[in-house]
Formats: structure tokens, C-alpha cells, sequence
């Protein structure tokens, strides 16, 4: 708790373009279900080993 | 090397330790030299997490690795970002917030003094060899492809490395480690670049697509759920989930790094800050070896890329065989370039191009196989299995990249090796220091006498660094051993920070126990499955949280006044 008092912005306020800390961690998890995504497109798409 | 190269090379080095000491001017007293007085950036800990992870073997082994099958080993770093949010929601706070020095701290505060002496000795007895190797690979690469001398490159590599972190301790080597993360950044984008600038004239990005596309070149993404196969969705998903928590949440050389930062913020942007840059980074890396793999559709490549294990075969009994596999490679390469050619040249006017397609994959397999039996040649004289995944990269810059460049390459492989060097070597001090001379030996000296201290312990593991380094080569299998016993506990530390976080009734006697019932387990698992390394992790962490949670609660549980 102390170092909650002596560091109030830890937890609290915008964190740059977000607004909160949840907000930053849901775009984290959404980025990475995306590159996911991408990846398994990369996958099927640059697949030219069939004619 | 030319006269620029060295320049470039030099100017590297006594940049590295101008600014390393530049920036250790305000370290004070012990907190200094291990935290840095707590007062960094999020952006300097960010890319110094980065540095500490890419060590000299990442940048070259892995492009190696992709020459030969591909990006598949991308989906072991997909979970990283997810691995950052978890750090940041549940460790760092537990970490930083009580201002800890090392990890292990955290585990006598909540168990007991066994349970913390037993993973910080771990650590030290694991970290310990791995900092000599992590010294004695590029070494041994640069040696065979560069022809410098081995020992003088350990010595070069390991003598400034230890030396600028005795002075400078943490801030030296995290600031040092920012200029290294940004080489390599650099260094990226001047092999993808040189490799384009290589390819013939008439072949442009598509076709480099297209052609590493006929050999599934790109396949990021497997789907099949055969726990033996070491590199799919789910092993990188899962396995790799477990092994960068163990990683970045209980190994010192990473979370050393986060208690430096001047706030629970800071720690936490430069985690997050590694979640978004890690992959794209990692699929770079990875895309040099693919973009490798193209190239030498139209140069030939040597067919062993290790000139030294070439050199002795051809010295051998089997030098024959091993001329007559060269002659047939020379040759099949040859028909494969035509073909290659033929196949773009048929795409642009839009022809039949299967039948090209069919020959090229065709040559590929014979290359392949000949690459086969010439490591089965090399095994033979050698009387070792040969591997010269690793010598794949370093092979092509010394004969294609022009000069100036070159030196700017090598010195990126030297910040690679020296930036992960200097936080093993910190790491390494302060467990020693904090875990066991001042936990059992001398509690209550002055601030200054820990300071001495930890610069000699500091001085010791580096030179024990550069002797493992020195020896490695003839540790051969010891080496192998120090790997897998390595891979054997990471999962189970990590079970041991678990149980601390997740289950509040768990104690020392359970953490204990529960942690050598996790090794155990691991080493069983190793033994009598053929289940990928990457799930040893998982099985590790899981018996200790549930032996760990049994135990404690037979022993009684956690007392009223600890909880």
C-alpha cells in the first residue's frame, strides 16, 4: 500500500492513448488473437505448394 | 574484414564502454549497483528485457533454423504478450511493492528460508554454465566462418563484458543493453535488405513469396495436435505459455530488470512494451532465414555450411564420398536454378507453371537428402551427430554482404552475445550476494561491504563464464546435460511462485516438497514419453501447485500469523 501512496498514477488514469490499464490489456490480448489470425492467413494464402 | 569493417567494429566496442560508463556515473551504494537506485525508464528496461532474452544463438540459430523448416518455430513466442499482461496484473506488483532485490526474496517472505535457498541455488547452478555457453556459441561460429581464434574471441567478448559490469553494475548494463537491442534492430533491417540487394536483378518481393511459398516456406501456423511435434499451435500456445512465465516471472536475469524501474508503471509499460514489439520481431528474424532459403536458389550454397567439420571429412577416408555429393549438389543445383527461372519467367506470362513447380520441390528433396548424407559423413568421422544450423547465416555475410556492413553484422552478433552476458552476470551477483552471503553468512555488514562484494562475486561469475566458454568444447555431452536439467526445473520454479500467488493456505513444507516433486516428475516425464520439451514446463509447474496445495494442507496449512 505504501508505495501506492508515494506512486498514485500506478494504478489509476490514462495509461497514453488508453484510457485504464484494462483497456491496454483487452488491446493486448486482442492484438495477439490477431496475429493468430494473421499468421494462419500467412499460412493458407503464401501456400503455393500445390499447383 | 577490410579496414572499414574493423572501424566499424571497433567504434561498436568503445562505444558499448564509453556509454556504459557514462551512464553508472550516479549509481549509489548497493541499491545501485543491483536497482539502479530504482529510477529507470520503461523504455530502457523494455528493449533491455529484449536484449537479455536475444542472445547471440537467438539471432543466428534461429535464422538457421528457418533456412531449414521454415517460421514454424514463431508459434513458441505467440503467447509472450499474453505472458506480459499476466506479469504485469500478478507478479510485478507482488515483486516490486515490496521492494525486493531478487525474486527469491519474495519466496522466504511467503514460505521459508529453505524453500528461496533452493530455487536461488538453482538459478545460480543453471545460469551459471549457461553464461559460459551463452560466450562459447557465437565463439565457436565466429571462429569457423571468420577463422579468428576461439579463446580470443571468449576473452575479447567475456573480459569487456565483465568489465564494464563490475563498474557500472545494473545501469551500465541496461543502458549498454539498449545500444545492443538497437543493433540489432538495425541489423535486421540491414540483413533483409542486403538480401533483397543480393537476389538477381529480374526477382522481386512476390517472387521471394512465391518461391519460398512452393516449400511451405511461410507455414507460421500448425494446426495438428501430435503432442510429440515440437513446434505446433498448441505446444507454443501451451508449452510456450508456460516456459516464458517461468522465464520472465521467477528467472533473475529478467526480473531483475523490472525492479529497476522508478515505478510499478514504468515496470509495467516496459513489459507491455516487450508484448507488442516481441513477435514481429521474432517473425523478422525468421523471415531472414526464409528469405535465405530463396536466395540460394540462384547461388549455390556450400553444402555443409560448417567449414571446419568440411574441412575434416574431406581430410578423412571419406573425402571421396563427400566430393562426389558436392559434384551432385553443384549439379542439381544447377537444374534447379534453370527451373526456378523458368517458373518465374512462366508466372509473368501467365502459363502452366506445375510442372516447373513439381521440378523445383523435386531438387529441393535431392538437395535436402544430399545435405542428409553429408551430416551422416561428417557423424561418422566426427563421431557426433553434426548440426550447422547455426553457421547457416554467419556463411552467407561473410561471402555476400560488402564491406562496412560486414563489420556492422559481426558487432551485431558481439552485442547479441554481450548484451545477454552482462545480465546473467548481474543476475547472478545479486542472488549470490542477496540470497546467500547476506541471508546466511554476513547480515549485517555496511552498504560499502556489500558493494565490494558483489563487484568480486560479480568479477567471479564472469570469469567463470569465460572458463565454461573456454572448456565447452570439450565438455561435449556435459554441456547437453546442463540443458536438459535446466528444462527440467523451469516449469517447477515457476509452480513454487504459483502456489505463493494462487493458494493461500500453501507453506514451506509444501512449497519444498512440492518443488522437488515437481523436478521429479519433469525428469520422469523426460524419460519415458516423447512429448515435446515444451510441455515439461507445464507438467512441472501443475505437480507443484498440486502437491504443494496437498501437502500443505496435511501439514496444517499456512499459520494464522504468516497469512
Amino acid at each position: 500500500m505504501e508505495e501506492r501512496v508515494e506512486h498514485p498514477e500506478d494504478d489509476d488514469g490514462r495509461i497514453g492513448v488508453f484510457p485504464s490499464w484494462n483497456a491496454l490489456y483487452v488491446t493486448v490480448v486482442v492484438y495477439t488473437v490477431a496475429m493468430i489470425v494473421l499468421l494462419y492467413a500467412f499460412t493458407v494464402l503464401l501456400d503455393y505448394s500445390t499447383p | 574484414m577490410t579496414g572499414v569493417d574493423w572501424a566499424v567494429f571497433l567504434f561498436y566496442f568503445v562505444g558499448v564502454v564509453g556509454f556504459a560508463f557514462y551512464h553508472s556515473r550516479k549509481n549509489v551504494g548497493l541499491e545501485g549497483y543491483f536497482l539502479a537506485n530504482r529510477r529507470l525508464p520503461w523504455a530502457a528496461i523494455g528493449l533491455s528485457v529484449m536484449a537479455t532474452q536475444a542472445s547471440a544463438i537467438t539471432f543466428i540459430g534461429t535464422t538457421g533454423q528457418a533456412f531449414d523448416d521454415g517460421m514454424e518455430f514463431i508459434q513458441v513466442y505467440l503467447p509472450q504478450p499474453l505472458v506480459m499482461v499476466i506479469l504485469s496484473v500478478v507478479f510485478v506488483p507482488f515483486f516490486y511493492r515490496a521492494k525486493l532485490y531478487t525474486a527469491y526474496e519474495y519466496l522466504e517472505n511467503r514460505f521459508d528460508p529453505k524453500t528461496r535457498s533452493l530455487t536461488a541455488f538453482l538459478f545460480l547452478v543453471s545460469r551459471g554454465l549457461a553464461a559460459g555457453i551463452v560466450l562459447y556459441a557465437p565463439a565457436i561460429v565466429l571462429s569457423v566462418i571468420m577463422g579468428w581464434d576461439e579463446t580470443v574471441t571468449i576473452l575479447i567478448m567475456g573480459v569487456i563484458t565483465i568489465l564494464y559490469t563490475i563498474v557500472g553494475g545494473i545501469t551500465a548494463v541496461i543502458w549498454t543493453d539498449v545500444v545492443q537491442m538497437l543493433m540489432m534492430f538495425a541489423g535486421i533491417g540491414v540483413a533483409v535488405a542486403i538480401l533483397f540487394g543480393t537476389l538477381p536483378p529480374e526477382v522481386g518481393v512476390g517472387d521471394v513469396i512465391y518461391i519460398g511459398g512452393i516449400q511451405e516456406m511461410w507455414k507460421s501456423i500448425d494446426l495438428s495436435w501430435d503432442p510429440t511435434n515440437r513446434y505446433t499451435l498448441w505446444t507454443g500456445v501451451i508449452g510456450g505459455f508456460f516456459l516464458a512465465l517461468a522465464y520472465f516471472g521467477t528467472d533473475q536475469s529478467q526480473v531483475q530488470r523490472y525492479l529497476t524501474a522508478r515505478s510499478l508503471k514504468q515496470s509495467r509499460l516496459a513489459l507491455i512494451f516487450n508484448a507488442f514489439v516481441k513477435v514481429p520481431m521474432q517473425f523478422l528474424i525468421l523471415s531472414i532465414g526464409v528469405l535465405l532459403f530463396v536466395f540460394y536458389h540462384f547461388e549455390q550454397p556450400p553444402l555443409i555450411f560448417n567449414s571446419a567439420e568440411v574441412a575434416m571429412v574431406e581430410a578423412s577416408d571419406l573425402g571421396a564420398d563427400y566430393r562426389d555429393l558436392t559434384a551432385q549438389q553443384t549439379r542439381l543445383h544447377g537444374e534447379r536454378r534453370e527451373a526456378t527461372l523458368g517458373l518465374l519467367e512462366a508466372r509473368r506470362q501467365g502459363d502452366e507453371v506445375s510442372s516447373y513447380q513439381t521440378s523445383i520441390r523435386d531438387y529441393d528433396a535431392q538437395i535436402s537428402g544430399l545435405r542428409r548424407e553429408a551430416k551422416g559423413l561428417i557423424a561418422e568421422v566426427r563421431g557426433a551427430s553434426s548440426n550447422d544450423v547455426n553457421y547457416v547465416f554467419p556463411s552467407y555475410l561473410v561471402r555476400y554482404v560488402p564491406a562496412g556492413l560486414l563489420g556492422l553484422m559481426i558487432a551485431v552478433i558481439f552485442a547479441a552475445a554481450m548484451s545477454s552476458l552482462d545480465s546473467e552476470l548481474t543476475a547472478l551477483s545479486s542472488a549470490t550476494v542477496i540470497d546467500f552471503y547476506q541471508r546466511w553468512f554476513r547480515p549485517e555488514a555496511s552498504d560499502a561491504h556489500y558493494l565490494l562484494v558483489s563487484r568480486l562475486t560479480t568479477f567471479f561469475w564472469g570469469a567463470m563464464a569465460v572458463v565454461v566458454a573456454l572448456f565447452a568444447g570439450r565438455l561435449g555431452s556435459l554441456i547437453e546435460a546442463v540443458n536438459l536439467v535446466g528444462s527440467y526445473f523451469y516449469g517447477s520454479l515457476l509452480g513454487v511462485f504459483l502456489l505463493g500467488f494462487m493458494v493461500r493456505r500453501a507453506n514451506g513444507t509444501g512449497a519444498f516438497f512440492g518443488l522437488l516433486a515437481g523436478m521429479g516428475s519433469v525428469a520422469l516425464v523426460a524419460m519415458t514419453t516423447e512429448i515435446s520439451f515444451l510441455y515439461y514446463n507445464v507438467v512441472g509447474a501443475v505437480v507443484v501447485v498440486v502437491v504443494g496445495s496437498l501437502l500443505s494442507g496435511v501439514t496444517g496449512g499456512r499459520l494464522p500469523e504468516a497469512a
